[in-house]
Parts: C-alpha cells; sequence; structure tokens
C-alpha cells in the first residue's frame, strides 16, 4: 500500500495537468458558458489525443491513474464527459472500443442527462441489463440546467443490450467516476473558499481565525479526504461493488456538506458569476443526483454488504 | 500509488487471527468488555504475556529491546485486530506503543534496564498521569508540583480521568518543576511506581463504563530523582515526542466497524435487517467507518517511510470519531427502548461511542489542527 504517487503516475499527472492548466479552469469554463456550459470537444480531444482518457487498459497504468486523470479534470472544472469514457467503458465493458463522447443514464429516463446532446453513445441500464445506444444528432434535446454541465433529455432508448446481469458492473464503475469527480470538485471548492477566508477580514481579523469557521471547514476537509481516498481505491480495486457503493455513499455525503459550508463561508460573494467558486459548487448537487439516481449508495453498500435482510 | 496488500501482510494478519481463537476463550467479552475492572486487566496480564511469547507484544520494537523489526503496517494490522475485538491487551496498548518507546528515547540506562523488559514480557501495568482538574485540553497548564530536595522529588497536586490507575504498577506522571507560570517550559516526566506512598487512588463513578476513572491524590509523594525521564524542566519535549509514536492513537474504526457488524446482526436476528432506514444507515455507517479507515492507513504509510510528521493522524483521528458516532447512533435508534437495558448492544456501543471525540486528545483540538496544519488558517 502506497499513497504516494509513483513517478509514473507523477509524470502522466504532471502532463495532465499541464493541459489543464492551459486548456480548463475557470477562464475557459466561463468562456464555454459558466454555469450553463457547452461540451468542451477541444479538451476531450487534447486528453484523447494523448492516451490520456485510455489509460484504465492500458499497459503500465490501470484504473486507478485513469480515475486521477478523472479528479484533476474534475478539479479544473472541465466541461467534459471523462469518467464514461477513462473508467466506465474500459471496466464494465471491457475491450469494446464505443465512439465518444459516451454518457451514461439510467435506462428510458425522463431525467436530463449529462452531456447526452453532445454523446455519440449512451450505455444505459436497468435493474439487470446495459445497453449500448448509437446516438445520432436530436437524440437528446438540451434541457435548460444550472448546475454546471450540459444537460439534455434523451429520446432514443434502442440499442444493443450486454446480457442479462450486466448492468450491475456498469452500475459499479459508474459510482466509482462519480464519486473520483465529486473528490476533484469538492477540493477545489474547499480550496477556494479556504482561500477566502484567510484573506477576507471582518472584525479586525481574517475570517478564518474564527473557531465557529475553521471547526466547519475542517470537517468538511476530513470527510473530502476521506472519501477521495475511498473513490481511488474503489477505483484500484476495479470498481468492487462494496467499494464502489462506500466511495459513493461517503461521495454523497461530501457533496452535500461541502456545498453548503463553502458557500456559507464566502458570503454573498460565493452567489455572484464573476467570483469562481459557482463554477465547482454548482456542480456538487448534480453530481449527487446523479449518484442518487442509482439508488441510494449507502443502501447499495448495506445490500452487498449484508445482503438483501430476509 | 496503490492500495494492495503484501503477501507477508496478509500472511501476517492470518497468523494474528488464529492466534486470537486460539488464545480468547469465552472468558473474553469481546468489543463491549469494560476494558478496567479487575477481570479484565487479569485476563490481559494473561494475554499479553502469551502475545510476548508469541513476539507480538512489541514487535516494532528494536531488537535489542525484544522487538523483531515488524513493520509498520504489521504494527496496524495487530492494532486492527485486537481493537477490531475490543482490545485484549487492554492498558498494555500504551505500554508498548509509546511509554517504551520514550524510556529508550530518554531513559538511562538502569531505566531501560528496569521498565523495558517488563514492558516487553507484558507483566506490568501503566497508567498516564497527565490530566489535571484545571489542565485538560491545555495540558501545558498543569500544576501538581515537584520540589527538589537532595535526591528526591517532593510531589504534590492532583490528576484526574487517569484510567487503570487502581490496577497499575506505575505511573508515567507530569509535574511541574519550574515556575508556577511556566508553561510549557516548566514540566518533568517521573516514572512513578504507584506503591510510594502519598500516591492515592480513588475510582470516579463514570457513565461510559465501570471502572473508566480515577482522580490521584499525591500528597508529599517522594519520587527518586533517578524516576525522572529526560531532563528536568524538558518534559514537554519528551512526551510530544512520546505522543509523537503515538501519532493516530488506536484504530477505533476497527472496533467501530466490529460493533456495526453486530448491529446489522441484531437487526437480522430481530427483523429489522430489511427496514429501508436501517439498511441506509448501516451502509452510512460503514462508508464512515471505511473512509476513517483510508485516512487511518493514509498515517502508517507515512511512518513505513519515515515521513516526517504530518497532520494526518488529526485528519484520521477526526474520522474516527465521526464512524463511531455513526455507528453508537445507530445502535441506540435501532434497538430503542430495548437498548435502555442495561449490557445490551446499544447499552454498550453508545457508551463506547461517548469517549470517541474526548479521549486521548479531543476532537476539537484536532480540528484546531486540521485548520491550522491543513488548511493553513491563522490562530484564532
Amino acid at each position: 500500500m502506497r499513497f504516494e504517487l509513483d513517478a509514473d503516475q507523477r509524470a502522466v499527472l504532471d502532463a495532465v495537468e499541464g493541459i489543464l492548466e492551459s486548456n480548463a479552469g475557470p477562464a475557459r469554463a466561463r468562456q464555454l458558458g459558466g454555469d450553463q456550459p457547452r461540451h468542451d470537444a477541444e479538451l476531450a480531444e487534447l486528453l484523447r489525443a494523448q492516451g490520456f482518457l485510455g489509460l484504465a487498459g492500458e499497459e503500465g497504468a490501470g484504473p486507478l491513474d485513469a480515475g486521477l486523470v478523472v479528479e484533476a479534470v474534475a478539479r479544473h472544472a472541465g466541461v467534459i464527459s471523462v469518467g464514461p469514457e477513462a473508467l466506465v467503458v474500459p471496466g464494465a465493458l471491457g475491450g469494446r472500443s464505443l465512439a465518444a463522447p459516451v454518457v451514461l443514464a439510467v435506462a428510458r429516463t425522463t431525467d436530463p442527462v449529462r452531456f447526452a446532446a453532445d454523446a455519440a453513445t449512451l450505455v444505459s441500464v436497468d435493474e439487470s441489463e446495459a445497453y449500448v445506444v448509437d446516438l445520432r444528432p436530436g437524440d437528446a434535446e438540451p434541457v435548460a440546467s444550472r448546475f454546471g454541465y450540459p444537460m439534455a433529455r434523451v429520446h432514443r432508448w434502442d440499442g444493443e443490450s450486454l446480457g442479462p446481469g450486466s448492468s450491475a458492473a456498469v452500475r459499479a464503475w459508474w459510482r466509482v467516476a462519480v464519486a473520483v469527480e465529486v473528490a476533484g470538485v469538492a477540493r477545489a471548492a474547499l480550496d477556494t473558499t479556504v482561500g477566502h477566508v484567510r484573506d477576507r477580514h471582518q472584525f479586525g481579523r481574517p475570517l478564518g481565525s474564527f473557531q465557529g469557521v475553521q471547526h466547519r471547514l475542517a470537517e468538511c476537509e476530513v470527510l473530502a479526504q476521506g472519501a477521495r481516498w475511498l473513490a481511488l481505491e474503489a477505483a484500484w480495486a476495479r470498481a468492487d461493488p462494496e467499494r464502489a457503493a462506500a466511495a459513493a455513499a461517503q461521495a454523497v455525503r461530501v457533496a452535500d456538506r461541502v456545498f453548503w459550508e463553502t458557500h456559507q463561508f464566502s458570503g454573498a460573494l460565493g452567489f455572484t458569476v464573476e467570483y469562481d467558486l459557482h463554477l465547482w459548487t454548482m456542480r456538487l448537487p448534480a453530481l449527487r443526483a446523479e449518484l442518487l439516481a442509482l439508488g441510494s449508495p449507502a443502501t447499495a453498500l448495506a445490500a452487498t454488504r449484508w445482503g438483501d435482510g430476509g | 500509488m496503490e492500495f494492495g496488500w503484501s503477501e507477508e501482510d496478509v500472511t501476517f494478519r492470518k497468523e494474528v487471527r488464529a492466534f486470537l481463537d486460539a488464545e480468547l476463550g469465552d472468558e473474553w467479552t469481546g468489543p463491549t468488555a469494560s476494558l478496567g475492572s479487575p477481570e479484565n486487566v487479569a485476563f490481559s496480564r494473561r494475554f499479553a504475556a502469551a502475545l510476548a511469547d508469541r513476539g507480538w507484544l512489541t514487535p516494532h520494537w528494536p531488537q535489542e529491546h525484544g522487538g523483531n523489526g515488524a513493520t509498520s503496517w504489521q504494527h496496524a494490522i495487530l492494532g486492527e485486530e485486537m481493537w477490531s475485538i475490543g482490545e485484549p491487551r487492554g492498558p498494555q496498548y500504551m505500554n508498548v506503543n509509546w511509554i517504551g518507546p520514550s524510556i529508550m528515547m530518554f531513559g538511562t540506562e538502569e531505566q531501560r534496564r528496569e521498565h523495558l523488559p517488563r514492558i516487553a514480557r507484558g507483566d506490568v501495568i501503566w497508567c498516564q498521569g497527565f490530566s489535571e482538574p484545571g489542565a485538560g485540553s491545555d495540558l501545558a497548564a498543569l500544576r501538581t508540583r515537584a520540589v527538589r530536595d537532595a535526591d528526591e522529588y517532593v510531589v504534590n497536586g492532583q490528576k484526574v480521568w487517569t484510567s487503570y490507575a487502581s490496577v497499575a504498577d506505575f505511573c508515567y506522571l507530569l509535574v511541574r518543576t519550574g515556575a508556577e507560570a511556566s508553561g510549557p517550559q516548566g514540566i518533568t516526566v517521573l516514572l512513578v511506581p504507584t506503591t510510594l506512598s502519598g500516591f492515592e487512588v480513588r475510582e470516579v463513578g463514570s457513565v461510559v463504563g465501570d471502572h473508566a476513572f480515577h482522580e490521584l491524590f499525591l500528597t508529599d509523594l517522594r519520587v527518586p530523582v533517578s524516576c525522572r525521564l529526560g531532563p528536568e524542566h524538558d518534559g514537554w519535549r519528551v512526551v510530544r515526542q512520546a505522543l509523537a509514536f503515538e501519532r493516530v492513537g488506536a484504530p477505533r474504526w476497527a472496533r467501530a466497524q466490529h460493533l456495526l457488524e453486530r448491529v446489522a446482526a441484531w437487526a437480522r436476528d430481530h427483523g429489522e435487517l430489511s427496514a429501508p432506514w436501517v439498511r441506509e444507515r448501516l451502509g452510512e455507517a460503514r462508508a464512515a467507518t471505511e473512509a476513517a479507515r483510508m485516512l487511518f492507513y493514509r498515517v502508517i504509510d507515512e511512518r513505513e517511510h519515515d515521513e516526517p510528521q504530518s497532520p494526518s493522524a488529526n485528519l484520521a483521528r477526526v474520522a474516527m470519531v465521526d464512524s463511531e458516532r455513526l455507528v453508537g447512533r445507530l445502535a441506540a435508534d435501532l434497538l430503542g427502548l430495548a437498548g435502555l437495558e442495561s449490557g445490551t448492544l446499544a447499552d454498550t456501543a453508545l457508551r463506547k461511542s461517548m469517549a470517541a471525540g474526548v479521549a486521548a486528545g479531543t476532537y476539537e483540538i484536532q480540528l484546531n489542527m486540521v485548520a491550522r496544519r491543513v488548511l493553513g488558517l491563522p490562530k484564532s
């Protein structure tokens, strides 16, 4: 067991961070539409062209490395459908090559789906089966939404079934992918708010010197770091269902707590679109809703560990 | 970065479990045991001796003092396996984890000869005389006074919340040798035999378990100067270094996980395991214990690589408190009125969880450290 990056992982992440620093981040997210962004096809292509979205199945790398890339993209507020392509397809649909971008949905949902209007492939799951659906322009209709991702309602569901029982693996990998995204988004939101409370003075002292502020942010930090390690461990463990559910359960908790607390301590400034915070925070309810749409991960964890209760 | 166990560690854990299965008879009541009771202390003496024979009481110590060069991971595995069944080493984990190492680092040749073999054999019990009525989280405010008189210190003062004092052979005692307001600069460590006259122990009743707490009344207690650990007035440094060995403290998450298994078993036996709210809360608590496990492992990883002390231990401690509380609260909510009966799972789980945020450094002190050392926020 080793929590530090090894030299290869460091090199990969440095390269990915380099790309993200020039081609993602708050300025780029704003350029794409801020809290109602369009899909960043250029960024996806840059990462894909250098192989950074295909690490999960690559010799000498694996799903943990892919997870670190997904986390970095989320931390830099990248507007791409990275989890499905980097983790879920290689993990759950082993070896299949699907046209990107790939998106995930609960089969036949009438709810909005992240990136669906920009997707070439939809992987959907019902209780038992997973399906691969080729999407054509017009198969998904954009939905107005201000939670940091382009959302669309899907109208095409006919596709190839991957067989009975194929849904479980997709669900587990999906949980891992979103849990990793939550880790990245929560990290950036917390860093932003911690910077704010260090700089902002009221009553003649920094906000961050008040214990009432310190303790709540410290609790967020502990939750966020714990959830991050669980998500990365679940990726490393190839989405073992119990670990995937644990990571998702903790991510759901983090997404909630970090959302409310970072906004609370940013005051009215945090509500303004000129300030960066919302570029991350408004994504947290979206990611949380996506995890919960698969069924409560805590309940799924209980089912994996203790059976159906009968 | 990777999260696998080495083959050696997997084997080691299997061996520890097999040993525990063989050694722990019906006599051991498990994670709900009241650690300070005379029965459990007697049990822990026998058990620790058996562990010592197997080489597993102080495996991480240097060979010359009775260790066998175990890795930090093996030390952690031992801790996990012990805590998950209620810590049958009883008070001895303190000796083993930091009192012994502290004597190795600061003790005289004579002190090492006197204390280390006994700790390594498991036939001695220590208590720690730290907290006082006026010095808890603010430990450096302690006032118990030690005045030098020829080759003795004359100690007067009071300690409180001292676990195991009624059964301890020695006390790792913090006293003030400097001026009254000398703060951390005027503190000295004394290794005090509890049989000395002037060392009086009174049990303090508590709601978190029988025999948990004591008060120490130290009246004209004459302690030979040869019992001083480290230089006079330099005890704060000694104790800080000592506690650095401890770093993350006990793997309380392991006990929380074990208790949670028992809560789930209770739910199954009583037809409650299919209730949606029970499943949700079980999963939520399990996830929290898993998060605490990862943060705990992070500390062990740093220790294994001799990395400088970091605030990782503070993060792990906070996460462990969170997980213990979720388990305790669920046990109480699940058993409901049935849990009000003494000795039930909820009764013991709730009481065990109550101490989580207070024992060995409060939750708030951990949060202060996270705020300062991880988030870089200014002192309040």
